[in-house]
Formats: C-alpha cells, sequence, structure tokens
C-alpha cells in the first residue's frame, strides 16, 4: 500500500519534469493506474534481446511486446522491433540469432522506446525475471529523457517461485526458465530468444499461472506485484 | 514483418485456413486473442457470441446442456462454429479437458470472415460430407489462362475480304486473326491459311475471309488451368487457341509458348525435348531428369488429378518416341496396330515412375514373317522403356510377351474368356485390362475391343460378381470401433498404406461401377463424373468418391512431399501419429465413405 | 455335468468355430491364398451347398413331418429332393450363361419387361419369407427346449441371432464357414440316428435298420411293430397311403418346382469359376443332401416309435397299461415348459392316454376303457428331432450336439435367405424400380430394415398357430410353382416366347392358384369365408389346395404359349441370345465375331 503510494508520488513527480511527452503522459497514467484482478486490468507483456547481461556496457538490440485486455491476449497487438546497436552482438548471436547487419538496420534506440511506452500507457508490466531486462529500460530511459521512470510489474519467473516456495516444491537451478514453467503448465513449447515470441510466452504464462493461483475468481492481481 | 507470423505459421495448418493467402491469414490472425483455461474450465456455450475458437495447445471437450458428451477436439482443430453431431446441428458448451491454450476469433470477426470467404463459409457451415469436400478442395491455387491474356485479340468480322484480314493482321503484326460472326466466334484464319488457301489456290482475295478460315476452332475457357490447357494442346498438336469467356466471346489467344513461358521449368517442357531426341540414349538422358521433376510437382502441391494426368503425359510421350523410332528403325508396320497400354497408366494417374504394362493389338492375326515384325518392333520398344526406368513388368503384362501381342479377334476372346471363366488369375488380369488406352497407332482397335469388352461386363452380373469378391478383398485401414489398422512387417509398425488400403479400393469401386455403366472411358475422375451423369450411381455418392480419393492421395502426397524433403526415398505409408488431429479426422471420413460404398457393393452381389 | 451347461458349450463351441473359420478366411483371402489362385474343392463346395440348402425344415421339420404323417410326408422328400435337382441341372448352369444370378434379374431382361421382374421379385419375396419361418420356428424349438422357457420366448431369441448373424453377414458368403456348419448338423443328425437304430434293431445304419427286425427278438420287422402300435391307438396305419395318387403326384410336383427358384442356393452356383466345377459340386451336393435325406425317415419313424413305447408302457386298455403323468421322464417336463407338449387329465386318473380321439370307432372303444379323449392335447410335431435322443436315452453330449446341428442348418439358410431378400428389396425393387437414383447409405438402410422386416414377419408367423404358417407355405410354393418356374422354363427353351404370353402366363398361373386356395381356405385365409369346405370329396379331381400349384403351371404354360402365337415375337437380339445360351459355349466362340 505504502509502496503504491510511493510508486504514484514518484510518477506524477517525473511526469511534470520529463520533456518527453510520450514519457510523461506513460508517467502520468501510471502514478493513477487502476489495478484489480487479471481480466480488468490492461497488461502488457515484454521482452528484450541483449548483447549480453552487463547493463553498463551491453546494449538493448530487439524489444517485443504483446498487450492483454479483458484477460485475453490480443494478436494484433504484437509488436517486434530491432533496435540498431554500436556494438557488435559478438557471441550472443548464437542465443537470439541477430546478426550484426540485421541490427544495424534497426530502429534507434529512443524509437523503440517511444512506441513501447506509449504502447505500455495505462498498463501494468509483465515480464519474465524483470529485473534484468528492466535495469536495461531504466539505463536507456536516462540516457534517452533524462529521468529513471518507476515499474510495477508481474514477475512471471518472481510468483512462480513464490508459488513453488508455498507448495513446497523444490526448485532446481533451470526450473524457472520460461520454457521450463510453461512445460508445466502444457502450453506449446516456442522458439526461445526471439524477443516477441518471449513476450507472448511470457503472456501466456501469465494467464495460465493466474488461472492457477485462482480458479475460480479471476486473479487479484495487488499481492503480486513488484515495484522498481 | 515478424509480429504476427507466429500465429500465422500455425493457421496455416489449420484447415480450412490452410487455403488462405498469408496475406488474408495475416488479417484474421490481427483479431485473435488468445486464452488459457485451466482443465475444467467452461470456455462458452455456442451461440451468437461466441465466435469462433482454434486450439493452439491442449483439448476441448464439447457437451450438451445436459452435460453429455458430444466431441472431443484437440489441437489444431476448431470449435465455436455450427457443429453436426451425428447429422444434426447442435448447441454444446466447451470446456477444457486439458489444460488449454486457446485462440478466439472475436465473432464480429468471424462473420466478416465468412461474409468475405465464400469456401471458408461453405467449411463451417456443413456437416462431414461437405467437409470433407471442403478439405479437397485446399491448395487449388492454379494459375488460370485468364492470368495469361495479354493483348486483346486481333478481330474481323466474316463478312471482310481475305485482303481486309491481311491487312489487319500486318497492321497488328499478328499471325492469325480470330473471324467473327456478331459476338460469336466463327472461325480463326492463320498466316498459314493464307499461304495455302489463298496464294497457293490462286484465290481471289477480294473472296470473304470466311472462305478460308478455319471454321469453329476449338476454345478454352478463361477458367481452365494452365496445366489442363497445357496438357490439352499438346496432346491435340494445337499451337494456338482462342481463350473465351463465358458467353463464347473471345478474350484473348494462348499459345503454348505463352504457357511453358508463364511456368519456368514447367514439367511439360520435358515432353516437347523427347519428341526432338532421336536414340534411346538421348531418352535415357533425358529420362534422368525424371526423378527430380517427380519430386518437384509434389512438392508444388498440384492437383492430383493433373499430377496423374502430367506424369502420364511424360510417360506417353516416351513410349510414342520409341514407337516411332522402332517405326524408323523396322520400317512401316505391315499390319494396322494399336499400342495399348494398361493400368494406372491407361488411367492417367501414375504419380511416380513404375513398371511398364503394354500390349498391341494388331488388325489381324499375323503370318509368321509379319509376327516376327512385330516381335522385333515391340522388343526394342519394351527394352527402351525398361532402359528408361520403366522396368519390365513382373507379371509379364507387355507387348513384349506374345501373348498380348495379337489380333483384335483373340483380344476379344482374351475378355471372352476371363468373363466366362472368371478364375482369379482371369479376375485379376481384367482388372488391369478394363483399364485401357491407346497410345499410339489406329485407336478403331481399341474402341473397338473397348466397347465389346464393356458390353459383355456389363451383361453379365456373374463375372461382375467375380470382380466385386476381388474388389471386397482391398479393404480401408479401419479396424473395430473406426481405428486406424496399421501395416506391419512383424517387428515394426509401417503406418497406413494408402495406396492399397486408400486409393486402390477406391480406383476398384469406380472400375465396378464404370463396367455397372458400361463406361469405357479409363480414368477414375472421368468414370466418376460419367457415371454420376448416366446414372449408374448416386450422384451424392459419386461426388463423395471423389472427394474421398482426392484426399487421400493429397496427403499421401502431402507426405511423400515432405519425405523427399527430408531425403527420403517416398513410399506409400503414413504413420497417422505423424497427421494432424483434423487430416487423420478426414482420412478417417474418407475410409468411412470407401468402407461405405465397400458394404453397397457387397449387398448388390451377394458377395461378403 | 448337467444338459443345460453343456448345450451351451457345445452351441458356443460350435459357433466359436464359425466366427474363427470366417476371420480366418476373411483374413487370408486378402493375401497369397487368392493370389495362389486356388479355388475351392468341389467336394467341399458340395457340402457347403448342401449346407445351404438343407434348413431348419430338412434337419427339424421333415423328420417331425415324417414321424407324423408317415408314408404320405415322403412327398416332402421326393419334393425338395427333386427341387434341388431341377435347380442344379436345368436353372443354374443357363442363368450362369445369362450371367444372371438372381431369377428377377433373369426373367426381367429376359422378357424386356419392369412388370415381369416385378411380379418376380414379389414371388420370389414371398416365397423366401415363407421358407424362413420356417427357420424361425425351428430356431424357437431349439431355443425355447435348451433355455427352458417357452416357445415363443425361444422365437424371440432366435430372432435376435439370427438377426445379428445376418447382419454381421460376412460369414454367409465363407464356404468353409457352410463346410464346418455341414459337418455339424450332419454329425448331429446321424449320430442320434445310429445309437437308436442300434438299439432297436441292432443295426447301426439307419437307412437299414427302417427295414430291419426288432432287435427285441420278436422277429417283427419295425415298420410292422410301428404299424400295429398306432393302429391299435386309433391312428392310420403308418405305412398307409392316405391321399389320390394324382393328389401326391401332384404335390410333389409342386414343391419341386416352387422351391427350384430359391434364390439363396442359385448364387452358390456361380461362386465357381468353371461350370464344370459347378456341375461337379452341384453332384457332390446331391450326395450330400441324401446323406440327411435317406436318414430322415428312419429317424421319423424311430421317433415315433419310441414316443408311442414311452406312453403306451403296457397293453392297450389294461390299468396300467398307460404312463403315470408323475412318473414321467425329464424329457417330458421339459418339453412342456415350452409349451410344445401338453397333457390334460381328462378324466383324472393320473395316467396318460395318447390316442385318436377323432376314430369314432376307436374312440367308442375307448370310451369302454374309461377314457375321455386325447389327453397329449397338444405334440408339435418340429419337437421330434429334438427330443429324439433324449427319448432314446442318449448321452447328454449327443442331445447337446442335436441342438448344435438344428441351429446350424438354421442360421446358415436363414441367413442365405435373408441377404437374398434384403438384395430383393434394396436393389431389384428400390433401386431398380422405385428410386433409382438411391444413395448407397440408403440403400443399406433399406436392407437392413427389409432384413428387420423379414425377421419380424418371419418371427410372428412363426409363432402364431402353426395352422397359418403352413397355409402361407401352400400360397407361397403354390405361387412360385405356378408362376415363376414356367417363366423361367419358357425364358430359357422357348426363343418365340415374348414379353406378352409370359407375363399373362404368369398372370393365369399365379390367379387360378390363388384363386383355387382360397376358394377352399378363404379369401385372404379369413375364416368363414371359404367357398367350399376344405375336404377332399370337394376338391377338383381330388387335389388339394397346397398341391394345385402344378396344375397352375400347367395353365400357365397353356396360357404363355397361346399368347405368344399371336402376338409379335420377341426382339432379334433376345431370340438371339437364347439361342446363344442353349449352345455349347466352344462351338459359339469357333465363330469370329
Amino acid at each position: 500500500m505504502l509502496q503504491r503510494w510511493k510508486h504514484g508520488r514518484r510518477c506524477h513527480g517525473l511526469a511534470r519534469r520529463c520533456s518527453l511527452p510520450v514519457l510523461a503522459e506513460y508517467l502520468d497514467a501510471c502514478g493513477s493506474l487502476k489495478i484489480d484482478d487479471i481480466e480488468n486490468t490492461p497488461l502488457i507483456a515484454v521482452d528484450l534481446e541483449l548483447t549480453g547481461l552487463d547493463k553498463e556496457q551491453d546494449q538493448i538490440i530487439a524489444i517485443g511486446w504483446t498487450q492483454i485486455d479483458d484477460g485475453r491476449i490480443r494478436l494484433g497487438s504484437n509488436r517486434y522491433l530491432v533496435i540498431n546497436a554500436d556494438k557488435s552482438v559478438g557471441s550472443s548471436a548464437a542465443i537470439h540469432e541477430l546478426m550484426d547487419h540485421e541490427v544495424a538496420q534497426g530502429e534507434d534506440l529512443e524509437v523503440g522506446l517511444g512506441e513501447l511506452f506509449e504502447a505500455a500507457r495505462d498498463r501494468l508490466w509483465i515480464l519474465h525475471h524483470a529485473g534484468l531486462d528492466i535495469g536495461f529500460i531504466k539505463k536507456a530511459c536516462e540516457s534517452w529523457a533524462g529521468i529513471i521512470p518507476g515499474f510495477i510489474v508481474l514477475d512471471t519467473l518472481r510468483i512462480e517461485y513464490r508459488l513453488r516456495k508455498r507448495r513446497e516444491i523444490p526448485v532446481k537451478q533451470g526450473d524457472l526458465q520460461l520454457g521450463q514453467i510453461r512445460e508445466v503448465y502444457g502450453l506449446p513449447g516456442y522458439t526461445a530468444h526471439n524477443a516477441l515470441t518471449d513476450a507472448l510466452a511470457t503472456a501466456e504464462l501469465m494467464l495460465a499461472i493466474a488461472s492457477r493461483l485462482d480458479s475460480d475468481s479471476p486473479l487479484k492481481l495487488k499481492p503480486h506485484l513488484k515495484f522498481f | 514483418m515478424h509480429d504476427i507470423s507466429l500465429a500465422t505459421e500455425f493457421l496455416h495448418s489449420v484447415p480450412p485456413f490452410n487455403t488462405l493467402e498469408v496475406d488474408d491469414l495475416r488479417k484474421i490472425a490481427r483479431k485473435l486473442e488468445a486464452a488459457y483455461y485451466p482443465q475444467g474450465k467452461k470456455i462458452f456455450s455456442s451461440g451468437q457470441e461466441s465466435g469462433l475458437a482454434v486450439i493452439r495447445k491442449g483439448a476441448v471437450r464439447l457437451v450438451d446442456d445436459e452435460h453429455k458428451f458430444l466431441d472431443k477436439r484437440s489441437e489444431g482443430e476448431l470449435f465455436g462454429h455450427k457443429i453436426w453431431f451425428h447429422g444434426e446441428q447442435r448447441n454444446y458448451i466447451a470446456e477444457a479437458e486439458e489444460d488449454c491454450l486457446v485462440w478466439h476469433l472475436p465473432a464480429a470477426d468471424f462473420s466478416l470472415l465468412c461474409e468475405r470467404n465464400p469456401l471458408l463459409c461453405e467449411y463451417f457451415s456443413s456437416h462431414l460430407k461437405t467437409r470433407l469436400s471442403a478439405a479437397a478442395q485446399v491448395n487449388r491455387s492454379v494459375t488460370l489462362l485468364r492470368d495469361l491474356l495479354k493483348r486483346k485479340p486481333v478481330m474481323i468480322d466474316r463478312g471482310a475480304s481475305i485482303r481486309e484480314a491481311a491487312r489487319l493482321m500486318s497492321r497488328e503484326d499478328v499471325s492469325s486473326v480470330l473471324v467473327m460472326n456478331e459476338l460469336k466466334l466463327a472461325g480463326i484464319a492463320t498466316d498459314k491459311d493464307l499461304r495455302h488457301r489463298v496464294l497457293a489456290a490462286d484465290l481471289d482475295p477480294g473472296e470473304a475471309i470466311e472462305r478460308v478460315m478455319t471454321p469453329n476452332p476449338k476454345m478454352l475457357s478463361a477458367d481452365t488451368g494452365v496445366d489442363a490447357a497445357l496438357l490439352m494442346m499438346m496432346r491435340q498438336n494445337y499451337h494456338h487457341l482462342p481463350v473465351v469467356d463465358e458467353r463464347s466471346y473471345p478474350l484473348g489467344l494462348v499459345t503454348a509458348g505463352d504457357i511453358l513461358r508463364s511456368q519456368s521449368e514447367h514439367p511439360l517442357r520435358l515432353v516437347r525435348d523427347i519428341h526432338k531426341k532421336s536414340s534411346v540414349e538421348e531418352l535415357v538422358q533425358l529420362s534422368r531428369r525424371l526423378p527430380s521433376l517427380f519430386e518437384r510437382m509434389v512438392t508444388l502441391g498440384r492437383d492430383v488429378e493433373h499430377i496423374g494426368r502430367m506424369v502420364t503425359h511424360i510417360t506417353d510421350a516416351f513410349t510414342v518416341r520409341l514407337i516411332q523410332l522402332a517405326e524408323a528403325k523396322f520400317g512401316p508396320p505391315p499390319i494396322p496396330y494399336a499400342w495399348i497400354v494398361f493400368g494406372s497408366q491407361a488411367r492417367e494417374e501414375q504419380t511416380a515412375k513404375t513398371d511398364q504394362d503394354n500390349g498391341m493389338i494388331l488388325k489381324r492375326k499375323a503370318d509368321p514373317e509379319e509376327a516376327e515384325y512385330f516381335s522385333r518392333f515391340s522388343t526394342f520398344v519394351c527394352d527402351g522403356l525398361d532402359e528408361l526406368g520403366y522396368v519390365y513388368c513382373p507379371g509379364e503384362i507387355m507387348a513384349l510377351n506374345v501373348k498380348w501381342r495379337v489380333s483384335l479377334a483373340k483380344w476379344k476372346r482374351h475378355f471372352d474368356n476371363w468373363i466366362d471363366k472368371p478364375e482369379p488369375k482371369a479376375v485379376m488380369h481384367s482388372s488391369i485390362f478394363f483399364d485401357m488406352r491407346c497410345v499410339h497407332g489406329q485407336s478403331e482397335l481399341v474402341d473397338e475391343l473397348l466397347s465389346y469388352a464393356t458390353t459383355r461386363a456389363k451383361e453379365n452380373r456373374i463375372f461382375r460378381r467375380f470382380m466385386a469378391t476381388n474388389v471386397l478383398g482391398h479393404r480401408p485401414p479401419l479396424g473395430f470401433f473406426r481405428r486406424f489398422v496399421q501395416e506391419d512387417d512383424g517387428t515394426q509398425s509401417e503406418g497406413l498404406n494408402l495406396k492399397h488400403r486408400g486409393i486402390v479400393p477406391i480406383t476398384d469401386l469406380v472400375r465396378m461401377r464404370a463396367l455397372e455403366g458400361g463406361i469405357q472411358e479409363a480414368n477414375t475422375f472421368s468414370r466418376i463424373e460419367l457415371v454420376a451423369a448416366n446414372g449408374t450411381m448416386n450422384e451424392g455418392d459419386a461426388n463423395s468418391l471423389r472427394d474421398a480419393l482426392i484426399l487421400i492421395n493429397r496427403i499421401r502426397l502431402a507426405y511423400q512431399a515432405e519425405q523427399v524433403s527430408n531425403g527420403q526415398a517416398p513410399t506409400n505409408f503414413v504413420p497417422p501419429d505423424d497427421l494432424s488431429p483434423l487430416m487423420r479426422r478426414n482420412l478417417k471420413a474418407a475410409f468411412m465413405l470407401v468402407v461405405e460404398a465397400q458394404k453397397a457393393l457387397a449387398l448388390r452381389y451377394q458377395v461378403h | 455335468m448337467d444338459l443345460k451347461t453343456l448345450t451351451f458349450i457345445v452351441v458356443g463351441a460350435t459357433f466359436a468355430l464359425y466366427i474363427g473359420i470366417a476371420f480366418w478366411a476373411r483374413a487370408s483371402s486378402t493375401g497369397e491364398f487368392y493370389v495362389a489362385g486356388k479355388g475351392v474343392h468341389p467336394v467341399l463346395n458340395g457340402m457347403a451347398t448342401a449346407a445351404d440348402w438343407m434348413s431348419a425344415a430338412s434337419f427339424i421339420s421333415m423328420a417331425g413331418l415324417i414321424a407324423f404323417l408317415g408314408y404320405d410326408a415322403s412327398v416332402y422328400l421326393m419334393g425338395w429332393t427333386g427341387g434341388y435337382v431341377l435347380l442344379a441341372l436345368l436353372l443354374a448352369p443357363y442363368l450362369r450363361k445369362f450371367g444372371k444370378f438372381t431369377v428377377p434379374e433373369f426373367i426381367g431382361d429376359r422378357f424386356y419387361s419392369k412388370g415381369a421382374r416385378l411380379v418376380a421379385v414379389i414371388c420370389l419375396i414371398v416365397a423366401s419369407i415363407t421358407y424362413v419361418i420356417g427357420q424361425m420356428k425351428g430356431v424357437g424349438v431349439a431355443f425355447g427346449r435348451f433355455l427352458e422357457v417357452p416357445f415363443e420366448i425361444g422365437v424371440l431369441v432366435g430372432m435376435a441371432i439370427v438377426f445379428i448373424y445376418a447382419v454381421m453377414g460376412g460369414m454367409k458368403g465363407i464356404t468353409y464357414t457352410q463346410i464346418a456348419q455341414y459337418c455339424v448338423l450332419i454329425f448331429a443328425y446321424t449320430v442320434p440316428a445310429i445309437f437308436i437304430a442300434l438299439n432297436l434293431t441292432g443295426n447301426p445304419i439307419p437307412q437299414i435298420g427302417l427295414g430291419s427286425t426288432m432287435s427285441d427278438g420278436s422277429g417283427v420287422h419295425m415298420l410292422d411293430k410301428l404299424d400295429q402300435i398306432v393302429t391299435d391307438l386309433g391312428f392310420a396305419a403308418y405305412t398307409a397311403q392316405k391321399g389320390t395318387t394324382l393328389n401326391i403326384f401332384l404335390l410333389t410336383l409342386s414343391l419341386m418346382i416352387g422351391t427350384a427358384g430359391l434364390p439363396h442356393v442359385i448364387v452358390r452356383f456361380f461362386t465357381v469359376p468353371k461350370v464344370s466345377d459347378a456341375r461337379i459340386s452341384a453332384g457332390w451336393a446331391l450326395v450330400f443332401i441324401a446323406i440327411l435325406y435317406t436318414t430322415a425317415p428312419a429317424v421319423g419313424a424311430m421317433a415315433r416309435l419310441n414316443l408311442m413305447n414311452t406312453i403306451q408302457t403296457g397293453e392297450v386298455g389294461s390299468v396300467d397299461g398307460n404312463l403315470a403323468y408323475a412318473d414321467r421322464p425329464e424329457w417330458f417336463k421339459n418339453w412342456e415348459t415350452t409349451g410344445l407338449l401338453q397333457f390334460e387329465d381328462k378324466n383324472g386318473d393320473g395316467r396318460i392316454q395318447y390316442y385318436n380321439d377323432k376314430d369314432e370307432a376307436f374312440a367308442a372303444k375307448a370310451a369302454g376303457f374309461g377314457w375321455q379323449g386325447n389327453e397329449m392335447v397338444k405334440v408339435d410335431r418340429d419337437i421330434m428331432v429334438l427330443a429324439n435322443p433324449e427319448i432314446a436315452k442318449l448321452p447328454n453330449w449327443v442331445i447337446a450336439l442335436v441342438a448344435a446341428g438344428g441351429l446350424a442348418a438354421a442360421l446358415s439358410t436363414a441367413a442365405g435367405l435373408l441377404l437374398a431378400i434384403s438384395s430383393a428389396v434394396s436393389h431389384d425393387l428400390i433401386k431398380g424400380m422405385i428410386v433409382p437414383g438411391i444413395t448407397e447409405k440408403k440403400e443399406l438402410l433399406a436392407s437392413r430394415l427389409s432384413m428387420a422386416g423379414a425377421i419380424a414377419v418371419a418371427g410372428y408367423l412363426g409363432m402364431n398357430p402353426p395352422g397359418f404358417a403352413a397355409q402361407v407355405v401352400a400360397l407361397a410354393f403354390g405361387l412360385a410353382a405356378s408362376s415363376i418356374f414356367p417363366a423361367l422354363m419358357m425364358g430359357i427353351f422357348n426363343k418365340k416366347m415374348n414379353r406378352e404370353g409370359a407375363i399373362v402366363g404368369m398372370l393365369v398361373g399365379l390367379l387360378s392358384t390363388l384363386i383355387y386356395i382360397f376358394w377352399f381356405k378363404g379369401w385372404f385365409f379369413v375364416p368363414g369365408t371359404e367357398m367350399a369346405a376344405n375336404t377332399p370329396d370337394n376338391w377338383f379331381m381330388g387335389i388339394s389346395p397346397e398341391s394345385f400349384g402344378a396344375v397352375g403351371a400347367m395353365l400357365n404354360f397353356i396360357a404363355a404359349i397361346i399368347v405368344s402365337k399371336v402376338t409379335a415375337a420377341p426382339p432379334e437380339h433376345i431370340q438371339h441370345l437364347v439361342e446363344d445360351i442353349r449352345v455349347p459355349k466352344g462351338s459359339a466362340a469357333a465363330v469370329d465375331h
């Protein structure tokens, strides 16, 4: 409760200071976001592809997202953007299969962030293992707009981890990878490490987890939030 | 570009969406909404607002108001639309049988989709038989002649003079002109006509063009597929044909060259090349191209009927060329004859290189010297075919065998024997020999023999009863409770034998029907059309059988294409587990139709 | 082991055998078995044909008829055997050359007339259903006895089993199943006969035993002994001829030509590719049929003797000469539950008096013994073959075997007939005449429905007073004899016979026979509408309605020939066809077309 209030205050404050209209509108909406159950809260699932794991050195090279309304993923809202980076993708290409020449033809990071925050307006974020990606986004925002916005996030990894701990299911290394958890919920196997596919996969997983946590009525989201 | 491909890729494997172009699929995909339902959760009751749902993963059970089980749907299958259960359309409740991920197409978008696409509309609004029919329509994206027409035809009134016509032709720089009678096509006049019928015949160029034109030329509808058109032109040896609309008004001219150019590397180019070769060695060289050609045709996903006709046309071309070479080598034949082919080549249903089945009909009995000629002649042709890869027939049904190189009268006696003494071997023979076609020589001989044989078979129900017993020897691979029965070689299951247990039974059934109706045509599709037309077979039954044949063939070809692209040799065995649930269901429906037709046959002839 | 269990085991085992063979044959017919081109040996095919031919009527009813009618029942033996010979020699070869395997098809094509075909279809359907009645009755008797339930329930069980058997159909056409059925039924028929013959006459061969002396040392011939026993009780002498010779002759003829066109046996001649093989199997079939048919008179006579001896234990008229009801044997009680054997103690002495109270002279004499009428108020003829081994106190396994044999006979014939009926209805009638564009699905449905309908009709008639069934039988065979047979013969042997002649002939034969039967049995069998009492005195020249079919056939011939002479000859191609089928094929083929 306190956290939410703090977050709201921060957002409104940042919105006033922000000179970029897209981000300002996002922040404004973010401060007064209504959070109810999964069917009545607009959501956006996001995933990034990175050249590496170090946010000081590495860069975002792709962003993918999809929106959820009324508890259903709207496939029409799918978006996938390749971002140009000045740094070589290097060995990370083996993971996301993006080559330097493709990356070179990508959009500028600013354009990508603009689109992302426009899509995320009035929406709660869903990410799998949120900490890493949010870190990169914050860093990017800093150089883009000079401010570091706050985020309210449903982290599917964290929710699943807590769920398992509560049910005393032992968790081993690798068990909480996106693909592994999806298998448990009977979701189809996708090729991992495409930003859009992963975002979609995360969105589906969120719906599955929600139905598992509370199968009688739509899941109340407030207890599962994580603030960044 | 990538945004929606995940969805379109999946939709592309889901009938009936696989009939759509990628652009249309994308439009649909953008309307989709994904939802997750845990096991046991109700998804919706069918009705106005349910829209259409695709199961992306998991399984859904459909139950009625009293929660009685109606049907089950699994991955890649649809629900939400009107569904027939046991021939009756009912409302139903859909609930998750397993955890499942479902893609919803909202009701408004669904009805819009149906409005725009009548084929889909038919698919969603009808029950089993029509569903089969819609499934059989899949993948028919054929280029039509309409698409090839470039310029308007050059036309002239039939009353115009030859001079006027010639001037028009040079002005327009064309080699032929269409002669019109009001709004109807009356004839065609070409450069050649002007040379032969005017200049060479010293005709007054003031005469009406009507006098020298070729009247009532062959025409093709603009909606003819290019494959069919090309096949017809090559077979009849036409160089250019007028293309007309539904009111027979000319839209343009098309030449075989136009078509070939439009289809780069068309299989039938081979046919042209075959006719240019003048030795067996050269032909053998050409024949090396065959395997890759078959693969290409299969992977192109062409219409089954046309693949059969094209492959057969190539075989025919090789055969005819060898016969021409033989005639050149041994001199003209002492007796008029016809070279006939049997079995799948006769039916124009070859889908891969097979062994040769052929024979000769001589107009009269040959004396020893003449017999010697035909012996050398047939040896040359059959050996040649063998070298080309059409290996000797293990049953020795070849012109090489003196038994199948006899006079018309002797051929009739062969048929008399089979019909009067239908011993197992005779029945087997007749099922091969009733599929007969002339590829070279005096086709009247073949016509006479066929008319004699089919009339005899039509009149003799006892003989047909023996054939019916034989036909019932090949049953579709459905066991008790309609489960698939797989072939096995004793150690491991090999899958469903779609050829012997699917296609052969249908071909056999249709042959029976053709004999009942006294039809001489050999091609299965043509036979089906003819028996339905002359009332031997109920039209609905005929259509069902045709659809079943198309469907089974398509699944077989699709599987073979996959095998080929995986670098395996194509087989006729398809493991049912490799098929999508809908394909499995359609295949089962097709087999059920065959079972039904066989039961009706058993009833008609009191055999079991 | 008690009889009931044993019966279940034996019947179950035979069924398992048939089904097993059917599966084996179907599995191998698709494989190398067929390609190897091995046909069925003519001897085996003969057995299969015999199984088709011999029905429950042959197995169960014939010996029963003989047991009670005595000598006169021999017309059935002669008629049915003759019918087979006629079919094998006169009909099958020519139909084969004509290329048709059903009689309506032949008649329709030969007389280029749908009307003629329709008449033939209807006559055949009626005749076939009548034949099924006999099967249903036989199955009902067998089931009633061995399940120890009333006869009607037995019939219902039988109907269900016959329906399933016929719909499964698969087993019918398979020659090896038929062969197995023949083996079961002939074994079941002859084994008890041998036992009983040995018992009574000391001679194991029933056919010889029938003419031998009794083994009790009296030196009396068995038939003389039987004659004496039955006349003692006021029945007509067993070996006496009761009807006029003309009537017996005509009845035999009617049965012969009435059965000649039965569809289910004709088909079997066309399962052999070569005509010569078909002829050889027909010959063998006759041998196999004869084994049963020649045993039947012995079975009938001995069964009657045993029955009389069981009830009349001592001197006629002596106080303890009759069996006490309380002492009645087990088989007596069992048959009482079926309702096919009924006793009513009219004089209240607790003993069973079985005699002919219709014979006035003997009835008066019996009254002197204190007898007040025949107390065996019901003795169904059809129980004789099944009860025979029990009466003769043979071991239980023999009795169980007889049940299996009776079922084999009934099932093989019933299934064949039902398939023929359903094919005639769905193919000839519905597809051929009423709805030519019918879908295959509906055709199949029609065949199932007609099968079920035929079973229902036959079952109903089988359950109801046998008198009614007998009348329908007479009607059916009369109609077939008077309409179809002449048309077939003229179609084959008279190339000038035309459509008009054939139709008029069939109608004349049909109507004359129909009217004659109705005249004595009531219009449409409605009691009270008879024009004259059904007694030999009123009959035309002493010819009974059952025998009139042969006369109708003659009228048919005469009318057809007269009409064909005054109307246009049949088309050229039909005349050629008729010439062709009678000329041996070899000479026809020599002329090069």
